[in-house]
């Protein structure tokens, strides 16, 4: 989805586009963040924000606009001018998520956002990922193991094993459909326990 | 197309500049090659030093007046002279050790009168080592040079003598020796020998900057490359609505501006190495040779120098891509630079044209040599046809590389193509503890 691997097989199409044969268009309405992205770490935050938004944006004005917005985001404040390599794992966590929402993508594509994170982080994180989806009506795609965190941050959620969905619904509908009290329990009652995978 | 470059560019360059990994390595070459000449030229002095503190001792079996004045003329020369009694060679050459000389001069019996009888006299210097160092033979091949120098202040005495009206510079070399060297056409009186030393410091200056900046500019391209998949960059940057031949272009840009930057400092560092190597002699060094580049062998040079650039960025990509870090990045590089060195060192010291064909082959085979057998030849005021042809090899050969590290910069053929060199990389590792 997002572009980087070719699909087995089938076909993967985002907002109308093939993600093998238009995959140039589908980068310019997708933002991905990688499990483990890391950013320059020569550059401070801003640089790197900024840098990747005259990627994206023409004038100098949606540049200013997006990186202000990045920078709100990160909530990193002054912290923001000083190197990435400077930053704590979860800093760097919130500069990539703030990469990924200031372009305006529409779809963002993370992968374990809150991975690794302390309960500080991956809190803020959580919240910044709900309150830009519900503010700017952007489709937001969270692939995760921590079934927690995608009852709480995720409106539909797809079981996904061994590169199957095996079912796909809202969180209280597949809570319902497996009489379960968490989607942990779904999860574990759609696979089973198979913990040689 | 050019707004969405620039910003990767800048990104490579600012990344680049600020990693100590980079910037040492730039800023070392302007301290270090000027220390090195420093280091070399106060050895020097300080070797020069030691020939005018260095004792030598001399002893006179003869006593007459012309070993006498042997002995003045080694005083006015400002050596150090100590002149000692014995009875026997032995007694004189144990009394030198004991005084800790640089060499013992032994005047012997008949000096006077085997010179006047023009029969010839064996002087003996015997030298006193005791440790082996530059400074030591600087002292031995000065004493050498001053007893030689009296040796033909007699010989012009004698030939005065025996023929007052004749001067005895004639009598010993009554042929003189005019050189003129026909270069390219011009007339230069100077022997070859000269003429070429001088060229020689052009030459290798000119061949050694291009080379240095190839390797420098590989360098760069993989470390800049290896550290996206090192830094985890790499992965965020090819889903970017950025084209891949727009990320090796941004590579090439920010590359070639670190090498450039690195070439100045490198010539500046080289500069002063070579003057503090030259002792202020470098001048002398530089005959001017009547024959300048002309203005189309300055744009062939131009462009082969550009096609070599773009064509081991390309390299420097390919292999960054493929090394899962920096350390492994620099290694893939170390075994590419043997390649463009061997030509380079030849293309140096000989004319290509020379070389057994295999070796020939090999230079014209890479695209990294054209720009060193223009430069050459750019010097000679020359613009050979294979550099001309070179343009369009060059051209053909980096298209293909740049072709090959655009297609190589999809995750999946790198991720692919990295797991199978670790694999091999292991695989080797336990083959040598298996062997061991």
């Amino acid at each position: 989805m997002a572009t980087l691997l070719f699909p087995t097989r089938g076909l993967v199409n985002i907002f109308g586009y093939d993600v093998v044969s238009e995959a140039d268009k589908v980068r310019k309405i997708i933002s991905y963040l990688p499990e483990e992205a890391g950013a320059y770490r020569n550059l401070s935050g801003y640089e790197y924000l900024r840098i990747i938004a005259q990627i994206y944006f023409k004038s100098r004005m949606d540049v200013e606009e997006a990186v202000e917005e990045a920078v709100k985001i990160s909530g990193l404040g002054e912290r923001i001018h000083d190197k990435v390599k400077h930053y704590s794992k979860g800093m760097k966590r919130r500069l990539q998520i703030a990469r990924v929402f200031m372009v305006k993508p529409k779809l963002a594509i993370l992968d374990e956002p809150t991975s690794g994170l302390d309960v500080a982080h991956a809190l803020h994180v959580r919240k910044l990922i709900i309150d830009f989806a519900s503010k700017n009506g952007v489709t937001v795609i969270v692939s995760s193991h921590n079934m927690l965190e995608v009852e709480h941050v995720c409106s539909r959620v797809a079981l996904i094993h061994k590169g199957l969905i095996l079912d796909i619904g809202e969180p209280r509908e597949l809570k319902e459909k497996y009489g379960a009290e968490s989607l942990e329990e779904v999860f574990i009652k759609v696979v089973g326990y198979d913990l040689a995978y | 197309m050019i707004w969405r470059i620039k910003p990767l560019v800048e990104k490579e360059i600012k990344d680049m500049l600020r990693d100590p990994r980079i910037y040492i390595g730039i800023i070392s070459t302007i301290i270090i090659l000027p220390l090195m000449g420093a280091i070399f030229q106060v050895s020097f002095q300080s070797s020069i030093s030691s020939v005018e503190s260095a004792t030598i001792v001399l002893v006179d079996f003869d006593n007459t007046d012309l070993s006498k004045d042997f002995l003045k003329f080694l005083a006015d020369k400002k050596l150090n002279i100590e002149k000692i009694e014995g009875k026997t060679l032995g007694e004189c050459l144990e009394a030198a050790r004991e005084m800790e000389a640089a060499a013992l001069i032994a005047i012997p019996e008949g000096f006077a009168s085997k010179i006047q009888s023009c029969e010839g006299v064996n002087v003996s210097i015997y030298y006193i080592v005791n440790s082996v160092s530059t400074s030591s033979t600087l002292t031995y091949t000065g004493i050498e040079n001053v007893v030689s120098e009296y040796s033909q202040r007699l010989s012009d005495d004698i030939l005065t003598g025996l023929a007052p009206n004749v001067d005895p510079e004639v009598l010993k070399n009554p042929i003189k020796l005019k050189s003129i060297t026909v270069f390219k056409g011009v007339e230069i009186e100077a022997h070859p020998g000269a003429i070429f030393s001088s060229m020689m410091m052009t030459v290798i200056i000119s061949v050694l900057t291009p080379f240095m900046l190839t390797i420098f500019i590989a360098q760069i391209a993989a470390t800049a490359t290896a550290v996206e998949n090192e830094e985890k960059t790499l992965e965020t940057l090819l889903t970017l609505p950025v084209s891949r031949f727009e990320i090796l272009l941004a590579k090439l840009f920010g590359s070639s501006v670190i090498a450039i930057l690195y070439g100045g400092f490198y010539l500046v560092g080289f500069y002063f190495y070579m003057r503090s190597f030259t002792f202020g002699l470098y001048e002398n060094f530089s005959m001017p040779i009547p024959i300048s580049p002309t203005i189309e062998s300055f744009i062939v040079t131009g462009i082969l120098v550009i096609l070599s650039m773009i064509f081991v960025t390309s390299l420097g990509v390919l292999v960054g891509a493929l090394s899962s870090d920096v350390r492994i990045a620099n290694s893939f590089i170390g075994y590419l630079t043997m390649p463009i060195m061997i030509p380079a060192m030849f293309l140096m010291f000989t004319d290509i044209q020379v070389l057994p064909l295999p070796i020939q082959a090999i230079i014209y085979a890479l695209p990294t040599s054209y720009p060193l057998i223009a430069v050459k030849s750019m010097i000679l005021g020359e613009l050979p046809p294979v550099a001309v042809c070179g343009i369009l090899y060059s051209l053909t050969v980096t298209l293909l590389v740049i072709y090959v590290a655009a297609k190589l910069l999809t995750p999946e053929k790198l991720l692919t193509l990295q797991y199978k060199l670790m694999i091999r990389r292991k695989k080797k590792i336990r083959f040598a503890l298996f062997r061991k």
